[in-house]
């Protein structure tokens, strides 16, 4: 064996990190060799050396840099809907006219008034499923799927949807009864499948964007009612058999059994988009896609 | 940390569990730190360097692909953070540091038995910031670390074989560089 070939086994000897075989071979060796005979001493010297550097603890606050070092991701989502915020007022603006003003002009109707509405529509044409009436807080749809960071920082694991494609869930009209006398906002509405028939015992989940969920199961007529902690803006999801992740906006992540339609895209979930401004009740009519 | 507590904690993390997360981050806080320490040379910029790599490890773990390794692939993320931030250092031409411990006369100290032992230290944590990058940290994570041939194979990602020669000359490298700004004072090389 070549010298050079001996004093790297000298090194791993140092380490304990050899076979019985190099272990006697090492052992041989050094006993004639002066030169690896000071060099394995000068490795223990140099190794209690570097075992005795100074060790300490980082500062106190370390872990709160951490967190503030991730708290630009959180607020990701609303620095995104910011450049949608003079759409979103505007639209605030249409449906407080339409509700102050609208049953005057055969506009919207309160919301109770409303609900009623939508079962005459029903009554009429069964069969149908309600068509859209250009409701004013309609589904936010992105303009693009989520990046590639987005899906390595939230650990979305399914595949993001085209450019463009909508939710399962469609908001085809929607009410908003502004400050109405409640303890707490509330969303009501009825669900419908893709035929227009009403959808029994399924279960809607309703999510907010600072780590809240709540559900909720329609009734026969399709029908459901959810107290929501307060004002601000959910999101609805329709929940299945299929097993999919509801995103929270903070960052982390809850599983839920949602039928994977909840994407978290560039402007948000694609998914209706409800904005409560107060302890107000919101009337929705949902279709399933 | 067992293999098995190292897993339920990465997939719990992985999941969004924030409470999770931050037990992790107690569990190696101290252990990194002192990893980057060494590694970049200076408390502070350790400091920042830990930040960084548990940020990055936290958006990183839904996609960790051995949960139970969760301690080797922390030590990677801070040393990779730890190459970019002195590459860095580098670009921002920042003191050396030789300048950074100008209050060591390197060669020819006193006689104290104290002063030689802390020149010695002082001697090997300079020539440590002399080693190349990839040789220090072998040196630290055998030697400081403690860390068998297999967990530095699986920290850094080279094969066994190659863990025993980079070491080897790692440590003769270390030898020379002590050799060089100590002479013949120096008496551990």
């Amino acid at each position: 064996m070549e010298h050079e070939e001996l004093k790297v086994l000298v090194c791993a000897y140092h380490d304990d990190e050899v076979t019985a075989e190099e272990r006697a071979l090492v052992e041989a060796h050094v006993a004639e060799c002066a030169e690896c005979a000071e060099t394995l001493a000068a490795y223990g010297r140099l190794g209690r050396t570097v075992r005795r550097l100074p060790r300490g603890a980082p500062s106190r606050d370390l872990w709160q840099r951490v967190q503030s070092g991730l708290a630009p991701r959180r607020g990701l989502f609303w620095r995104r809907l910011l450049p949608a915020a003079p759409v979103l007022a505007l639209v605030a603006i249409v449906v407080t006219l339409a509700i102050v003003w609208g049953p005057q002009f055969g506009g919207f109707a309160p919301a109770q008034p409303a609900v009623q509405r939508e079962a005459a529509v029903d009554k009429s044409a069964p069969s149908a499923a309600p068509e859209p009436q250009g409701s004013p807080l309609g589904a936010i749809v992105p303009a693009s799927a989520g990046t590639a960071e987005e899906m390595e920082t939230y650990g979305l694991t399914a595949a993001p949807p085209s450019p463009g494609e909508m939710s399962s869930l469609e908001v085809v009209s929607q009410t908003v009864q502004r400050g109405v006398a409640q303890a707490a906002p509330r969303l009501v509405g009825t669900l419908y499948d893709a035929a227009g028939q009403p959808l029994a015992d399924t279960v809607l989940v309703v999510s907010d964007m600072v780590g809240w969920t709540g559900a909720v199961t329609t009734t026969a007529d399709g029908a459901f009612a959810l107290d929501l902690p307060a004002a601000g803006t959910y999101y609805v999801a329709l929940a299945g058999s299929a097993e999919a992740r509801v995103l929270e906006y903070n960052g982390t992540a809850a599983d839920a059994a949602v039928s994977g339609t909840v994407y978290l895209t560039q402007t948000g979930y694609i998914a209706p988009l409800i904005v409560l401004e107060g302890n107000d009740e919101v009337v929705v009519t949902l279709r399933v896609r | 940390m067992s293999e098995e507590e190292q897993r339920a904690w990465a997939e719990a993390a992985g999941k969004g569990d924030e409470r999770a997360f931050e037990a992790i981050f107690n569990h190696y806080q101290v252990s990194l730190f002192n990893w980057a320490r060494h590694l970049v040379g200076d408390a502070d910029e350790a400091e920042d360097v830990v930040q960084q790599s548990f940020i990055k490890a936290f958006r990183a773990l839904p996609q960790m692909r051995e949960p139970g390794a969760l301690d080797y692939w922390l030590k990677r993320i801070v040393y990779t953070t730890s190459m970019d931030h002195l590459r860095q250092r580098k670009r921002r031409a920042e003191t050396s540091w030789d300048d950074r411990l100008g209050h060591h006369n390197l060669p020819g100290r006193g006689p104290e038995a104290d002063a030689l032992y802390q020149e010695q230290l002082d001697l090997v944590q300079v020539a440590l910031q002399r080693l190349p990058e990839r040789y220090r940290a072998y040196i630290l994570l055998r030697e400081f670390e403690g860390k068998s041939y297999d967990e530095i194979s699986a920290i850094m990602g080279d094969p066994t074989t190659t863990v025993r020669v980079v070491l080897f000359r790692a440590r003769e490298r270390l030898r020379e560089i002590l050799r060089e700004i100590a002479g013949e004072d120096y008496h551990g090389a």
